[in-house]
């Protein structure tokens, strides 16, 4: 038993990023909570390590595969005559309601009625019958193998969830809506403990961009039009389950946080209910960073322009580095720095500082792999982010902490960030400029801007201090989080007694 | 934000079905061509050994053992290599069919060696004598696997060739130098014919499939074999149910000398006239069957089979899959049924005409009513076979598993526990009642499993890297 599970999809402590350095600051933020960890992939990979060294008070820790089979014991397939409303399920996910699951839940789940096992649910006659049954009604003609597969990955991850031994907890904490949002609710049916909902991203919104994006490797039969069909059907359904799962979730969680008001606006968009949802920003220990750069320019008279981040393609290091080359063009005595771990995306990192000495850049642009931010944040006068996605990115909040302006894309949080949200928060000013993705043109211009401004840069450098301080410090996020966790924890301790 | 990446690109490009279709064979299981041979050549060499009745005896046991254990004994391989050899075919990797065939035959020959000497040596005849047998027995075992690897290339006229050379070699040198040297001398010349078609089988193959091919390499791919095990208890528990009856015959000894029983000849060498040659029938049975299946079944029925599982894997639908499967399930019928037109009338031919038969095989007249058994048991035999080919082909291992040792166990019982109670009048009746219950067994679970052959292809399928773990196992 542990006081809090972290569930996590694809994150922590595996990956590096946003949302996993979320979840190490809150284990190690709340030392006298015991925490377990959930962490749902999609296969086991012997080669992957853990990037975090998991806090003393971690005391679970489970792994969950969702696209490996269960199977294969000899058990018998049959569902038989009391079968287990797989039809009804599958029409709930593509109505997006929700009102069935405890009972689909309870005959599925170990520990349940145990009425059916995951095994009879994939490879029982019945659910072949019910295949082609939906094959008939719904498959057009086409391809019957491609259907029946699509049908088998896309339910297979959902049954495997619901098959799922649940870890012990007084609270659960999804980070994400999804698979991991489902073991939520999973986990608050079963035990009746509170659940709580942190979302970083929208987990829809971001797997409907994958799930548009996903390369579909077809072979010759594609030139055929009844594919072309069939694709987008498969594609829609996938994005119902994704769907499916923020419903559920936004549902059954006893607390709804986002970390910024557009995400908020998603959120509700998605069907969540707004006056349920929390807005609790990321916060940074503000003693690390304090007016660290002070005054601009450097003691040595030459400028210093920092990207902050791995070196990774969603973070976009192309574009910085071509802004590179105009900024370059404009200033003589001037520096570029890419601080980050260069070790994720190997061919991407050899692409980057290819094409850094085919800029002609080699003697200005300096990689300096993984390094203390904090020591950058004292020599740089510009921190630029070109991200192709974000959320509410940690760096921009360092920065703004250290006294420098932040030219970054308008993704996430960024523009309420460097512009303030509420009207209270507008007043401080900006303390950076916005940019469009994939421009290095406009990310020149703005850093240009800033340096060829010194009133301009001294404004924003005071505007970040300020609302950093006012906004976002970790101490605020560390009381809220507090809050949460005790009214909640109270309240199952009123269950429990009421029982 | 990372998630949980998507195998959405794997979906469409997915062709583990079609591993189902491959170039499997199972004609092996009743090719029953060397078989033929032998027993021509067998016959017609025993015609001339007739000097003396006492070695012509042994002669015969000795050629019966040998077709009868290297059977048995290669016959755990023959399906497993099968398997093997269709796999690589379908991964276009030909030129592992050489190691396939080196490495069988590295494992089997001092096995059926070990046997061999075993099964001979215990004769205490001549050293020549076992020295001989016990060569003749290994390459007899040899050639079963040498002709399971060459229906991969399906050249039947150039192995029907080789076979015919062999055997009149056989019948020539022996019978020349037989009566001029004696006794040994009709082994070493039929031996010499046997070892003319191993050893021109044997070029034939590494002339086809290439020499070159390491004979190690097929050793790491040994583990991905495991999932056939099955196969090789099917191979053996079918042929041992073959057998079982036979056997116990042979030993049936109690009355010494009594009309119909078996009697030792000397270690381990048994022989019961009547009934071996009561056994004659089913190889004439089979004959035919072989042809037709040949022709028939593995040709008209192959293609049937091979567009149902096509028009799953090239994307067709559920209609279009349905209807082949109609198609095949009608092709089967009609196999069958086109066997049944030989066999029936054959029988019934060989039941009325049992007279001038047996009178033929020297077989006395009371064992008229075995006769008709017997056939009765071999024409249900034939259609034992059949159904066992088509689960093979379906791939219901399982299903073919229980089956033979539904076989196996039900002829050893049934002939020990009839010859108990009701002697040497018995025999065929047990024969007869395994294999029809065999064949109700295998028919079945064939006929169960077509009902829902769509779902069973579908269902032990797995999406590729699924891994098999139970969930609840654990928790």
């Amino acid at each position: 038993m542990v006081d809090i599970c972290i569930i996590c999809e694809g994150t922590y402590p595996y990956i590096t990023g946003g949302v996993s350095a979320w979840v190490h600051n809150i284990i190690k933020d709340f030392p006298n909570f015991t925490f377990g960890i959930v962490h749902i992939a999609s296969k086991k990979d012997e080669f992957r390590e853990m990037k975090y060294k998991l806090p003393p008070n971690v005391v679970e820790f489970v792994d969950i595969y969702i696209h490996e089979t269960i199977v294969d014991s000899d058990g018998k397939k049959e569902i038989g005559p009391k079968s287990f409303d797989f039809y009804s399920f599958h029409q709930d996910i593509k109505k997006g309601v929700h009102g069935r699951f405890p009972t689909i839940l309870n005959h599925v789940s170990p520990g349940g009625d145990g009425k059916v096992t995951a095994e009879q649910i994939l490879y029982s006659p019945e659910s072949f019958d019910m295949t082609t049954m939906l094959y008939n009604e719904f498959g057009d003609n086409t391809s019957f193998i491609d259907y029946y597969w699509t049908f088998r990955t896309t339910h297979m991850p959902l049954i495997q969830m619901l098959n799922a031994p649940i870890m012990n907890a007084s609270i659960y904490h999804a980070v994400s809506t999804g698979y991991a949002g489902l073991y939520g609710v999973m986990a608050k049916l079963k035990t009746n403990s509170p659940l709580v909902l942190t979302e970083h991203g929208i987990y829809t919104v971001e797997r409907k961009i994958e799930v548009a994006e996903a390369a579909w490797i077809l072979d010759e039969a594609t030139e055929n039009l009844k594919i072309h069909v069939q694709i987008g059907k498969i594609k829609d359904f996938w994005i119902k389950i994704f769907d499916f799962l923020s419903k559920l979730t936004y549902k059954y969680a006893d607390e709804l946080v986002s970390l910024y008001s557009e995400n908020k606006k998603m959120q509700v968009s998605l069907g969540a209910d707004a006056k349920r949802i929390l807005l609790i920003p990321n916060g940074i220990d503000l003693s690390r960073f304090e007016n660290l750069k002070g005054r601009f320019g450097g003691e040595d008279g030459v400028l210093k322009v920092g990207f902050v981040g791995r070196v990774v393609p969603i973070k976009d290091v192309e574009t910085f580095v071509r802004a590179c080359k105009i900024i370059s063009e404009s200033f003589k005595n001037i520096e570029f720095y890419v601080v980050g771990p260069e070790d994720e995306d190997l061919e991407y990192s050899r692409n980057i500082r290819n094409l850094v000495s085919n800029l002609g850049l080699g003697g200005k642009l300096k990689f300096t792999g993984l390094a203390n931010s904090a020591d950058y944040y004292k020599i740089i006068d510009v921190l630029v982010i070109t991200s192709i996605s974000e959320v509410q990115p940690l760096v921009i909040l360092e920065a703004m902490a250290a006294g420098v302006p932040t030219v970054a894309t308008n993704v996430g949080a960024c523009k309420e960030m460097l512009f303030g949200d509420s009207p209270a928060d507008k007043k401080f000013g900006s303390c950076g400029l916005i940019t469009k993705i994939k421009s290095p043109e406009d990310t020149a211009a703005s850093v240009i801007r800033i340096l060829k401004d010194h009133s301009l840069w001294r404004e924003m450098s005071i505007a970040g201090q300020k609302r950093v301080q006012k906004y976002y410090q970790k101490k605020h996020l560390v009381s809220a989080y507090r809050k949460i966790y005790f009214k909640q924890l109270a309240s199952k301790i009123r269950w429990a007694n009421s029982e | 934000m990372a998630g949980i990446g998507f195998t959405l690109q794997n979906l469409l490009k997915n062709d583990s079905f079609i591993s189902r279709i491959k170039a499997y064979s199972y004609s092996a299981l009743i090719s029953s061509g060397p078989w033929i041979y032998s027993l021509l050549s067998f016959l017609i060499i025993s015609f001339f050994v007739t000097a003396d009745i006492e070695m012509n005896k042994i002669f015969q046991v000795t050629v019966i053992y040998v077709f009868a254990f290297s059977q048995v004994i290669s016959g755990i391989f023959q399906l497993i290599a099968t398997r093997v050899i269709a796999d690589y075919i379908y991964a276009g990797k030909f030129e592992m069919i050489s190691a396939v065939y080196l490495n069988t035959i590295m494992v089997l020959s001092p096995l059926l060696f070990i046997f061999g000497f075993l099964i001979f040596g215990s004769s205490k005849l001549d050293v020549a004598y076992a020295i001989i047998s016990t060569m003749l027995f290994v390459l007899m075992g040899l050639i079963w696997i040498q002709l399971i690897i060459l229906t991969a290339c399906r050249d039947f006229g150039s192995i029907s060739f080789k076979f015919a050379v062999g055997f009149m070699l056989s019948v020539l040198v022996s019978t020349i130098f037989g009566s001029k040297f004696g006794f040994i001398f009709y082994f070493l010349g039929f031996t010499s014919g046997i070892l003319y078609i191993f050893v021109s089988l044997h070029n034939e193959i590494l002339n086809e499939f290439g020499s070159e091919s390491a004979c190690p390499a097929i050793i790491k791919d040994l583990p991905k074999f495991k999932k056939y095990y099955i196969l090789m208890g099917v191979g053996l528990f079918f042929n041992l149910g073959i057998w079982a009856d036979k056997f116990i015959f042979w030993m049936a000894g109690s009355v010494p000398g009594a009309l119909g029983a078996g009697h030792n000849i000397c270690g381990f060498l048994y022989e019961n006239s009547i009934y071996d040659r009561m056994n004659l029938v089913l190889v004439v049975i089979l004959i035919p069957v072989m042809a037709v299946f040949t022709l028939t079944v593995e040709t008209n029925f192959y293609v049937k089979f091979r567009n149902f599982y096509k028009s799953i894997t090239e994307k067709e639908s559920l209609d279009s899959i349905n209807s082949n499967l109609e198609i095949m399930k009608t092709s089967m019928m009609k196999g069958t049924y086109s066997i049944l037109k030989i066999t029936v009338p054959m029988a019934f031919v060989i039941i009325v005409f049992s007279d001038a038969i047996m009178d033929v095989l020297k077989l006395p007249a009371e064992f008229q009513l075995n006769w008709s058994v017997f056939t009765i048991g071999s024409l249900i035999h034939s259609f034992f076979l059949l159904s066992m080919v088509f689960l093979m082909y379906f791939d219901f291992l399982r299903e073919a598993f229980i089956s033979v040792s539904v076989f196996l166990v039900s002829n050893i019982l049934l002939n020990i526990f009839g010859l108990y109670f009701f002697g040497l009048k018995f025999m065929g009746f047990g024969y007869a009642a395994a294999v029809s219950i065999a064949f109700i067994t295998s028919a079945y679970f064939l006929k169960i499993r077509m009902n829902r052959l769509l779902y069973h292809t579908f269902e032990r399928e797995r999406i590729p890297g699924e891994i098999i773990v139970d969930i609840r196992k654990g928790s």
